[in-house]
């Protein structure tokens, strides 16, 4: 056990000294770090919300996909913020939104977009929490979600 | 056997380690995501976590400090496995951010826990022989 301690110990200054480096070498910077905690604070909370468990009471559903494919169908009800433009413009929340969290749905495979654009609407509109959905517009159809086209 | 363990616990460490010292912010925004610790901690976390896993990996493949090496990695995987647990809960859409820019589409569940829970096989295999 003393041993393990002893090495512990020598290998925790080793890695205090690699991360150092890690920040020296890469494009973040020790003057970053306030910024960076003032996006860890802002972080809100996104859910996965699945496909199966039938139609999100109280939520905004927002569909992050191109234009066109929201034009063509879409979730009902559904507002288009398209993953592409999410920095263009701030986008006035519709209606009364208290007590709300957004859905986002992209398509299939866009895990990651999803994802970024739940938690940068979130926080443009003050919301305790975002969500996606898992498996994208694709298992909203699936699942036999109300859709509507233009 | 025990050489096997000792390889597949330093790739993995090293793997992940590297990957996520390319870019530490995004390795502090991944661990703040699953919303368990404090801001400040997440901070301090996300930045060490790199640097932990390298460590330990490196020890581990070069058998240099190899009992401390499988301790922290022992605790490292606990870390994890407890964070999947976590965000599996919750429902919580999060990246895993094991192993930084590859991890985007990775989300936290059974094939991460499985990782977590054979890292923690090795690395406590490792601790004891060494």
């Amino acid at each position: 056990v003393k041993r393990t301690l002893a090495e512990g110990l020598a290998l925790l200054v080793a890695a205090a000294l690699l991360s150092l480096l890690a920040v020296a070498t890469s494009t973040t910077s020790l003057s970053d770090v306030p910024l960076l905690l003032a996006g860890l604070e802002a972080q809100v909370p996104v859910r996965s919300w699945s496909a199966g468990d039938g139609l999100p009471p109280d939520m905004l559903i927002v569909d992050g996909r191109p234009e066109a494919a929201h034009r063509e169908l879409r979730p009902k009800g559904s507002l288009s913020v398209p993953f592409e433009d999410r920095f263009e413009e701030s986008i006035a929340l519709p209606g009364d939104l208290e007590a709300r969290t957004v859905l986002v749905v992209l398509e299939r495979g866009r895990e990651a977009e999803a994802r970024e654009l739940a938690q940068w609407l979130a926080r443009e509109w003050g919301l305790p929490a975002g969500a996606t959905l898992t498996g994208g517009f694709e298992a909203w159809v699936e699942a036999g979600l109300p859709t509507e086209r233009e | 056997m025990i050489v096997a363990a000792r390889i597949f616990a330093g790739v993995v460490l090293l793997v992940a380690g590297a990957l996520k010292a390319a870019d530490p912010a995004q390795s502090v925004l991944a661990v703040g995501a699953y919303g368990v610790l404090p801001p400040p901690l997440a901070l301090a976390g996300g930045l060490l976590l790199p640097g932990l896993e390298i460590a330990a990996g490196a020890a581990l493949l070069s058998g240099f400090l190899t009992r401390g090496a499988a301790a922290l990695a022992a605790l490292l995987a606990i870390a994890f496995l407890a964070a999947v647990l976590r965000a599996t809960l919750a429902h919580l859409d999060v990246s895993c951010g094991c192993f930084g820019p590859l991890s985007d589409t990775l989300a936290p569940g059974a094939g991460t826990a499985l990782l977590d829970v054979l890292l923690l096989a090795a690395s406590v295999a490792v601790w004891r022989r060494a």
